[in-house]
């Protein structure tokens, strides 16, 4: 048990950074805000994390600096795309995400341009890394509970609807964006002190990818699913052994297949499968599994 | 002069480009994000073709545009098609196309990886097209930078005219206002969606192959970067506007053209990012802003 701990160790962080990925991303999308602005605040964090450790600010503090102050540009870029919806909002927030690369490449010495940043100082703690994972967790699971839950399934329901019984549509959205950079920006920083490098790949098309993989195989409705999501897709290349460099096709294929079959992801499905088997008779009942149920 | 030409030549694959993406947005709601890749694929049979056989330029340009077209069908028919059906609500169906795209996307770049391993960026056989260079006035003018940007302008001139005078092209419009309705009167918006994802993904085909034979080569990730200039161009022009991917893919290219000149060129990506917000900033829906009932 202590030998595969210690084996497995770093991809167990990961798995938490990735987890807090996949919030950001799909907190947005439960509110029917098609941001994924998260991926390259996940880019920006890590970078800013980078330069504040590379001129000796403790891990610890690097992350928090960061994580605060995120909540700035997040809110910016909230006000700027606030009256984006749908697909006009995703594309925006895909090119602020592959645009996050572009600057990287080109900012000189403070970013290391295409090279990176290297030999940043390692910090992970897996207590702490375990302690945020849970106050997000928490948080997420806090979301989708009361009222305020509530507010946010309407909103991705219907929002004219939600905004004639009472909820501020757009302060709502904005809210549940900037969160969403600030939880980008969270697990970016944690993830280059970790890995002790950065560069522009980092937040690339291929990190969009992988990001909407964890949170549209686990499903959109419950904060369960980015866990599950992200635990999958951070495990599955331990295992492909041989089938490595078919990895980004792997991830294409899952994708393609649960938006085809499973479209509410797998915890929707295990749920449904596991209310059939209580009650079979009663099959029609379970419905599908989702925000609605909150 | 030779940078406006160079700038034209670079506006034409640009608006090649875009085409294919604002006829599939505007008029069936897909932000189809594995049009980079089909670009992408087309360049890629395009080099295979020719390194086995030794196609004349015509037939590679014909199979470019099939091989896009037909890959974009597959995609449309077997994977958007089903998503259309099973999602629940309509902010659903564009999340997992979207989504489902991005898979498709993922599954075509990882494949022209693995099978271009040995060599970074791929082009056509030498021989296949022979460029030859035309003096005129100051500027030299190449024949490909001919061909692309006839191709370009007649390419546009015949979308636009499909899409307003033919009795497709009507149907396409009255798709993109009310579905349903259309349903009613019988248009078959199965077949007419698939024509428009075939001519979506011909047109990035073309691009495809005319930006190889312009640059010589091509690498995987190229795909990435004119999905960013899509958008942009898109934003400019107003989705599923046709004259609006026009103007903004010349403004694009110019602006481009520009900041290469005076810079040393590292943020000519970031033009297109600049634009986006620009654009979303002070004219939201585009330059030309597109009537409900007019898209496309």
């Amino acid at each position: 048990m202590i030998d595969w701990y210690a084996q497995h160790a770093s991809i167990l962080q990961s798995s938490l950074i990735y987890v807090l990925l996949a919030f950001s991303v799909q907190l947005a999308l439960r509110a029917g805000v098609f941001s994924f602005a998260g991926v390259g605040f996940f880019g920006l964090g890590g970078y800013a994390a980078a330069i504040l450790a590379l001129r000796g600010i403790p891990g610890p503090v690097a992350v928090l600096i960061v994580t605060i102050a995120s909540v700035i540009p997040g809110y910016l870029l909230a006000m700027l795309l606030a009256r984006l919806r749908d697909l006009y909002l995703g594309m925006a927030t895909i090119a602020f995400s592959l645009m996050i690369g572009v600057f990287a490449s080109n900012a000189g010495d403070l970013t290391g341009g295409p090279v990176g940043l290297f030999s940043i100082p390692y910090w992970a703690s897996m207590p702490t890394m375990l302690a945020i994972f849970i106050v997000a967790a928490v948080l997420m699971h806090r979301l989708e509970r009361r009222n305020f839950g509530r507010g946010l399934a309407a909103l991705r329901e219907n929002q004219d609807l939600a905004l004639s019984v009472g909820i501020d549509v757009l302060k709502q959205r904005k809210f549940v964006f900037t969160l969403g950079t600030v939880l980008g920006a969270l697990s970016g920083s944690l993830f280059v002190l970790m890995m002790t490098a950065i560069d522009p790949e980092t937040a690339s098309f291929r990190l969009v990818v992988s990001t909407l993989t964890m949170v549209i195989l686990g499903g959109v409705g419950t904060w369960i699913g980015p866990v599950a999501g992200a635990l999958i897709v951070v495990w599955l290349p331990v295992y492909l052994g041989p089938f490595d460099k078919w990895s980004d096709a792997i991830y294409g294929l899952i994708v393609v297949v649960i938006a085809m079959f499973a479209p509410d992801g797998l915890v929707a499905v295990v749920k449904r499968a596991w209310a059939r088997m209580r009650n079979k008779a009663d099959v029609a009942a379970a419905g599908p599994v989702g925000s609605e149920k909150s | 002069m030779q940078q406006v030409i160079n700038a034209l030549t670079l506006g034409s694959i640009y608006l090649l480009f875009s085409l294919g993406l604002t006829l599939a947005w505007g008029t069936l709601k897909v932000l189809n994000l594995a049009h980079g890749a089909v670009f992408v694929f087309s360049s890629l049979i395009g080099f295979l073709a020719t390194r086995s056989i030794g196609l004349p330029f015509p037939l590679v340009v014909a199979l470019g545009m099939l091989s896009g077209g037909l890959m974009t069908l597959l995609i449309d028919a077997v994977v958007f098609r089903r998503v259309r059906r099973i999602a629940r609500d309509e902010l659903q169906a564009e999340l997992l196309m979207l989504a489902a795209s991005l898979g498709v996307a993922a599954m075509l770049l990882s494949f022209t990886r693995n099978v271009t391993l040995e060599t970074p960026s791929f082009g056509l056989t030498p021989g296949t097209f022979t460029t030859v260079l035309y003096q005129i006035g100051a500027a030299k003018v190449s024949n490909i930078q001919f061909i692309i940007i006839g191709l370009g302008i007649g390419m546009v001139v015949a979308l636009a005219l499909w899409v307003r005078h033919s009795r497709a092209g009507r149907a396409l419009r009255a798709l993109a206002f009310d579905p349903a309705t259309c349903g009613l009167m019988g248009v078959n918006a199965t077949a007419l969606s698939a024509t428009a994802m075939v001519i979506a993904g011909a047109m990035a085909g073309l691009a495809g192959i005319l930006l190889i034979v312009y640059l010589g080569a091509i690498g995987p990730e190229s795909g990435e970067s004119l999905m960013l200039k899509a958008f942009s161009i898109i934003v400019l022009g107003g989705v599923g506007s046709i004259w609006g991917a026009l103007i903004g893919a010349f403004f694009l290219a110019g602006a481009e053209s520009v900041v290469l000149n005076f810079t040393s060129g590292g943020y000519v990506d970031a033009i297109a990012f600049a634009m986006i917000i620009l654009v979303l900033l002070f004219r939201p829906r585009g330059l030309i802003p597109v009537q409900k009932a007019e898209r496309v």
